[in-house]
């Protein structure tokens, strides 16, 4: 396993943030345009007193506790976390999804969390920021065979789940991003069935892994990363962490998610990071680390197999793929 | 049109995949997954460079520009080098030529065995290019080089198996492909008449 050397990186990095800070000013300049002229519409919710748009793309990582994971593998660099994301809401291209995202006002928002619940209730965002903000480095192994090391902040989504009291009944949740296309241009395109929707079993949202994340590299959640809040389930895809969530479901019935819709033999409910169960199409035995050149082998429920191995006892992987 | 600028266009049309990509590197900034987009620009380069040189004959015959024919072998042998650096990406980059690694994907995923052959199919062809091997060969040579219609349906097969959902773009080549064969099937415009004009 070779990796690039720092000398290299460096450059790179300058030429980024310097990039970015361009890329910055001239959002913040499109988004202060568009709030004097009165066009930051917000269907989400009616507005709150604290109607300022989030900052767009931090230029700087914020302050992060520490630098890699639990396995001693190194953080992935700031520029790539937050300039190569794939958000179809906006747009496929990975690199290009920050720049498009630069001018999305994601405040004031909500969260309805209802279903099968006891108590339903519609959460603002800043309810959410109040259940915690604890740093977790997690490692993020994309179903398209590449992978980052993120530290995200947030909150385990049993915090917020546990105080609507989810009834006897309810066996899975269902998660619901935001269906805007004036703010998301991406969800113009008709080749996918928006809004974006994922779903967990009951007992795998209520693992204490699973992650509602509203930051990363110390700093609030930018929009290219699904703010203000997403989900982080480190041991599956990542098209499982749903991005710009304004709707939790607790139902009885396996949720329905947009790939599993686009294409059902491809992309199952599961979804765990499994190397021995490839896509049909294509290997998972193995990753690319962005940053590195050559692959690393793929671990098992991404390494997380200690924590989480127990949820599928006695489970066909291959046919809960 | 002289033939000379004609054989310099087709240069022009070789190179434009690598002005293109430096165009997107000014636009977007140097790619955060340099493997991925080396992989994707050099395999849509060489896709279209062979589209580009499949294009060629259809275009003499209906034209009735014999002239154009100097075109097909720079566009053919640009289409081939873009195919290697494309296999080169995936060796030497993506896979640091760890020969465990590729062999355990290249040989069971179909994705992989198209584009394999489709390259494979492309080596003979680039061989035997020259005015040297297309003498020696004689007829033989027309029906050999019939083979780059295998190697471009393999390629965009390749392409239609390994895109995530969307296939659009895949089976646009396929049409674009498909009708260039049926121009090809199709009986050609008689020279006479074309001079006629």
């Amino acid at each position: 396993m070779s990796f690039i050397p720092s000398s290299e990186i460096t450059p790179e990095a300058l030429f980024w943030s310097r990039r970015q800070f361009i890329q910055t000013a001239i959002a913040g300049a499109a988004v202060s345009i568009a709030s004097c002229a009165g066009t930051n519409e917000t269907t989400n919710t009616a507005p709150t007193q604290d109607a300022a748009p989030l900052p767009t793309t931090p230029i700087e990582p914020g302050k992060i506790a520490r630098t890699s994971d639990e396995l001693g593998q190194p953080l992935t660099e700031f520029a790539a976390v937050t300039g190569y994301n794939n958000y179809y809401e906006f747009t496929t291209d990975k690199q290009a999804v920050a720049a498009t995202a630069a001018g999305f006002v994601a405040t004031p928002w909500s969260v309805h969390v209802d279903g099968l619940v006891a108590k339903p209730r519609q959460f603002t965002l800043e309810d959410i920021l109040k259940l915690g903000n604890e740093e977790r480095i997690y490692r993020l192994r994309c179903v398209e065979g590449w992978s980052m090391v993120i530290p995200w902040s947030g909150f385990p989504l049993n915090k917020l789940l546990s105080l609507v009291e989810p009834t006897s009944a309810a066996k899975y949740v269902r998660f619901e991003t935001l269906n805007d296309p004036a703010r998301m241009p991406g969800q113009k395109e008709p080749w996918y069935t928006w809004p974006y929707a994922e779903g967990l079993r009951l007992d795998e949202a209520m693992h204490d892994l699973t992650l509602i994340a509203t930051g990363v590299y110390g700093n609030p959640l930018p929009a290219q990363n699904g703010a203000p809040l997403r989900l982080a389930v480190p041991w599956k895809y990542g098209f499982k962490s749903i991005k710009a969530i304004v709707r939790i479901t607790l139902t009885d019935t396996q949720p329905t998610s947009l790939w599993m819709a686009a294409a059902p033999g491809e992309y199952g409910f599961y979804a765990n990071v499994n190397p021995r169960v490839d896509h049909p199409r294509w290997s998972q035995a193995d990753e690319r680390r962005i940053g590195e050149s050559g692959r690393r082998e793929t671990l098992m429920f991404n390494g997380y197999a200690k924590q989480v191995a127990s949820l599928y006892t006695g489970m066909d992987l291959r046919k809960f793929f | 049109m002289n033939r000379h600028y004609i054989r310099i266009f087709a240069h022009v049309i070789g190179f434009f995949p690598v002005l293109y990509y430096a165009s997107t590197l000014l636009r977007h900034g140097w790619p955060l997954d340099p493997v991925a987009s080396y992989t994707a620009a050099s395999g849509t380069a060489a896709l279209q460079l062979l589209v580009a040189s499949l294009a060629v004959t259809p275009l003499q015959h209906h034209s009735g520009r014999t002239t154009l024919g100097v075109m097909r072998r720079p566009l053919g042998l640009y289409a081939f080098g873009y195919t290697m650096v494309h296999l080169l990406v995936y060796l030497m980059l993506d896979y640091a030529w760890n020969w465990q690694q590729i062999s355990s994907n290249v040989f069971e995923k179909r994705h992989l065995v198209a584009g394999l052959i489709a390259t494979a199919l492309l080596i003979p062809l680039a061989l035997t290019s020259t005015a040297g091997w297309q003498k020696y060969l004689g007829r033989w040579w027309k029906r050999l080089h019939r083979i780059v219609y295998g190697a471009a349906g393999l390629a965009v097969l390749h392409y239609i198996w390994l895109v995530k959902s969307d296939t659009r773009i895949p089976y646009l080549y396929a049409t674009i492909i498909g009708i260039l064969l049926l121009m090809r099937l199709l009986p050609p415009r008689r020279v006479a008449h074309a001079q006629s004009r």
